[in-house]
């Protein structure tokens, strides 16, 4: 498994295959940055944990490569559901996985538990942990290795709100000063703090690249034109462009309009706003959410 | 971003290792069941005939019963000994080494350790340890419940027969490590290793057979009296623990982990 590296990519891998019969990864060719949050998104199935699994070197893939660049050094892999020895307590947890990676960050166990949230139990055994504490205890213990590259498959998935915005903040921030690679199923945490997204389908990937690019390029020209009431005057005038494709009033305050393309619409509307003499609260473009690009980009682009 | 630094102490394996036979209460309860069948085998060797006779209390029946020497209360402790202490010692030992029973703590040893055998060897090593001190204590109870209740056993006997468990838990432990290796299931490999410890037994109607294999240790009233060698069964016992750990461990190592 090996392959020339790009420059700043952490993981190159290149036509991976691991064949579970028709499930698992299928030929998937991926780049992850070495810095920042790069979230992996994909439907059950998409082979988003064989991924993370191969690059961990659990399991030996079927063919293609795998191409870890020697600045990574360490790599640290949190699963889902994190396991830890039930009789240790949580501060034994960090010390016993630091002796076993022969890595340990000059942060304190006290320091390390804080910051993951675990700040009062690090002298509890952990089999008492809840979910939510295991999966803290779960980023915590990889902390402690102080990896260069950092892989968490669903760290937020046993979380409560309040524990999931810690998270996720806490995640952020060490995308500031390491690579963190996760993969999720709410797309609105990813849409938080991903700066590259990848997307795969049927174990391969559909789309790569930055959350602001994805989203761009799901983009539709559609409008949204907020009025004082008169929507259903704005509609019809709308209408009477040869650029327009659809007008139609939602309510009497919100008219929504699709034009042929964006520089249509750039280039029309407003001046048709102006000459309708109709009073404009707002005239904002309908961009889609990550749920609704990821939605499309799947339909759109899995393989058959 | 923090400095790294090698890590040089903390919580190393071997110490988990002894947490984990302390915490868990592995070591006591092991200890319990040696010093059970100690205490309790001279017992009976001792109040047999006592025990045979009520249970026989009929004018048609009358059953005589030698009286009980040492050797007695020693060799029933080892037939105990050998069967159920070390059935209970291989449970142990293979909730120790299946590193791989369950996937997501298995991830986290292989993910932070690539050189597997410096996890395995610290948890075989202290299971077995564990093992024979609970085996050497049992059977410093029996001797010592036998001097009470029967007389002094031959020293060299006792030294024989502790000689002959150490090896055959060696043995045995060794070919449930294997078998933990291969199979990965704590529950499958136990009741393997268990069947295979009752299994063994046959083995004796097979004298020049037996000979040759950890079964020739368990002709304990020939081993205490010193009137059987011991040499090629030891030397049976310590190559099959030598194989079976060093393939256990190559296995392990070489093995992909699954679901």
């Amino acid at each position: 498994m090996s392959a020339p590296m790009q420059g700043d990519a952490a993981i190159v891998v290149s036509d991976l295959v691991k064949d579970f019969g028709g499930t698992g990864l299928l030929g998937a060719s991926l780049t992850i940055p070495d810095r920042g949050v790069t979230a992996i998104i994909g439907p059950n199935g998409a082979g988003k944990t064989t991924f993370f699994t191969i690059v961990t070197g659990l399991v030996r893939p079927d063919s293609g490569t795998v191409a870890i660049a020697p600045t990574v050094g360490a790599l640290a892999y949190c699963p889902d559901t994190p396991v830890f020895e039930r009789w240790l307590t949580a501060s034994e947890v960090l010390d016993q996985s630091a002796s076993l990676a022969r890595r340990r960050s000059s942060a304190s166990n006290a320091e390390l538990l804080a910051r993951c949230g675990l700040g009062e139990v690090g002298s509890r055994h952990v089999g008492g942990f809840s979910r939510g504490m295991t999966q803290r205890l779960g980023i915590a213990s990889t902390l402690v290795t102080d990896p260069r590259l950092m892989i968490l498959d669903e760290p937020t998935s046993a979380l409560d709100p309040v524990g999931r915005r810690e998270v996720l903040a806490l995640l952020a921030e060490l995308g500031t000063e390491r690579g963190v690679i996760l993969s999720s199923h709410s797309l609105a945490d990813v849409e938080k703090i991903a700066d590259t997204v990848i997307i795969l389908a049927k174990g391969r990937v559909v789309f790569q690249g930055a959350l602001d690019a994805l989203l761009r390029q799901q983009e539709r020209p559609v409008w949204r034109i907020r009025t004082h009431g008169r929507a259903a005057d704005l509609a019809p005038i709308l209408a009477e462009n040869p650029n327009t494709v659809h007008s139609e009033a939602r309510s009497t305050s919100e008219t929504v309009v699709q034009m042929r393309t964006m520089a249509d619409g750039e280039r029309d509307l407003p001046r048709m706003l102006a000459e309708s003499g109709i009073p404009i609260v707002e005239m904002v473009l309908d961009r889609p959410d990550l749920d609704d690009a990821f939605a499309a980009i799947v339909a759109e682009k899995s393989p058959r | 971003m923090n400095a790294p630094t090698i890590q040089t102490s903390g919580l190393s394996p071997w110490r988990v290792e002894w947490l984990r036979v302390w915490r868990t209460r592995r070591l006591i309860g092991l200890l319990f069941v040696y010093a059970f069948f100690g205490f309790g085998d001279p017992l009976l060797a001792r109040y047999m005939a006592q025990i045979i006779g009520s249970a026989t209390n009929s004018a048609q029946i009358h059953v005589t019963v030698a009286e009980p020497i040492p050797a007695d209360g020693m060799i029933g402790y080892m037939g105990s000994a050998m069967q159920i202490g070390l059935m209970v010692g291989l449970a142990m030992l293979v909730s120790a080494c299946a590193i791989d029973a369950s996937y997501q703590l298995a991830i986290f040893y292989r993910t932070r350790r690539a050189d597997l055998w410096t996890l395995l060897v610290p948890r075989l090593t202290v299971s077995l340890i564990t093992m024979t001190a609970g085996f050497a204590l049992g059977m410093a109870a029996a001797w010592y419940e036998t001097m009470v209740l029967i007389g002094t056993p031959s020293g060299a006997g006792v030294l024989r027969l502790l000689a002959a468990g150490f090896c055959y838990q060696l043995a045995f432990g060794g070919v449930a490590f294997l078998l933990t290796a291969i199979l990965r299931s704590v529950g499958n490999t136990t009741a393997i290793a268990i069947v295979l410890v009752l299994l063994s037994s046959i083995l004796t109607t097979w004298p020049s057979v037996a000979r040759w294999s950890p079964v020739g240790l368990t002709d304990y009233a020939s081993v205490y009296a010193g009137t059987t060698g011991l040499g090629t069964a030891i030397v049976a016992s310590l190559v099959i623990a030598a194989v079976a750990i060093g393939a256990g461990t190559t296995i392990a190592q070489h093995r992909q982990l699954e679901r």
